[in-house]
């Protein structure tokens, strides 16, 4: 298990949010957005576990969720799911939205295509993409 | 008439959060104008544009209309300043008329603030509001709020509301 201070917490979330400083990690944590420090020695630590929380909060609160309504979704959640919204993070980075586009295939896939790729490729991608979904639906 | 709260009664005197309530709790069909809130903070606290929208003059009073319940701001030190208690005064100005009410706070050093007690009523109001995860950027001097949203709704009173509103602009007279 990893284990990291406030600080070292908020190095890393910058990077993801840089309005994410020090101050928001500490606050958050008082007012238990994230769970409790885990106790290392005779010291509370953050942890992982607390990164994803942070990573997911970020995720949430960029998609308009208040703090109240994070709170809930993520109480409700395992670590697994608060995981997976973690993992979404990149996704809703505001060049990433303004820059890409995101196509829906079905109801259960969407591509988020860069501009770098050319109008054929893109069009190849969707091809196969749909190629797939439909030898799985036949 | 004026209330106020904080968040935490003691916060980091380096690179610490908290969040100021002020409610205000006056007789709108009473009063009906405008009112100003100051909030006067003692050096090296800081605080952000208010989180709930509202205008703010050049004075950085923060203007607020006779139903407009409670005001928030994140409070907010910097560099380490000197510990002890400090007080945030808060005056609420309305036409000549000046209330002024003060609110104490600790701020100590990081180690001490295991012990720190949470207002659960401010931080559910704060968790509330939509801009709450986004706080003051003092690098950028720049603050992320949604802008003020005021919900328009028609019950079977309406029609009175329009027709004795002074600012209601019926369509076909002109202003």
């Amino acid at each position: 298990m990893n284990s990291f201070t406030a600080k070292q917490i908020a190095d890393l979330l910058q990077q993801d949010d840089p309005r994410m400083n020090l101050r928001t990690v500490r606050y958050y944590t008082q007012i238990g957005m994230v769970p409790p420090l885990e106790l290392v020695g005779n010291k509370r630590v953050y942890t992982d576990k607390h990164i994803v929380y942070f990573r997911a909060i970020i995720t949430l609160s960029r998609t308009g969720e208040t703090l109240a309504s994070i709170q809930e979704t993520l109480n409700k959640l395992p670590l697994a799911d608060i995981e997976k919204i973690s993992r979404q993070l990149p996704w809703y980075e505001p060049s990433r939205i303004i820059e890409n586009e995101t196509l829906k295939i079905t109801d259960d896939v969407m591509i988020t295509i860069s501009p770098r790729l050319s109008a054929a490729l893109k069009q190849k991608v969707i091809d196969s993409v749909s190629q797939a979904l439909r030898g799985e639906n036949q | 008439m004026l209330d106020l709260k904080l968040a935490k009664t003691r916060m980091e005197n380096e690179e610490g959060m908290n969040h100021l309530w002020v409610r205000l709790d006056r007789d709108e069909t009473v009063e009906t104008q405008k009112s100003e809130i100051q909030i006067r903070l003692p050096k090296g606290l800081y605080r952000s544009p208010n989180l709930n929208g509202y205008v703010e003059d050049e004075r950085e009073h923060i203007v607020v209309e006779a139903h407009d319940q409670d005001v928030i701001v994140e409070i907010f030190t910097q560099d380490a300043i000197p510990c002890g208690e400090m007080t945030i005064a808060v005056s609420l100005l309305t036409a000549g008329t000046t209330v002024i009410k003060e609110i104490s706070l600790q701020v100590v050093e990081e180690d001490e603030m295991d012990s720190v007690e949470i207002d659960e009523q401010v931080v559910q109001r704060v968790k509330a509001l939509s801009s709450a995860a986004a706080s003051f950027d003092a690098e950028t001097n720049s603050v992320s709020y949604q802008p003020r949203i005021r919900e328009q709704r028609v019950n079977e009173f309406s029609y009175l509301e329009k027709k004795y509103r002074v600012d209601y602009k019926h369509e076909g007279v002109q202003p």
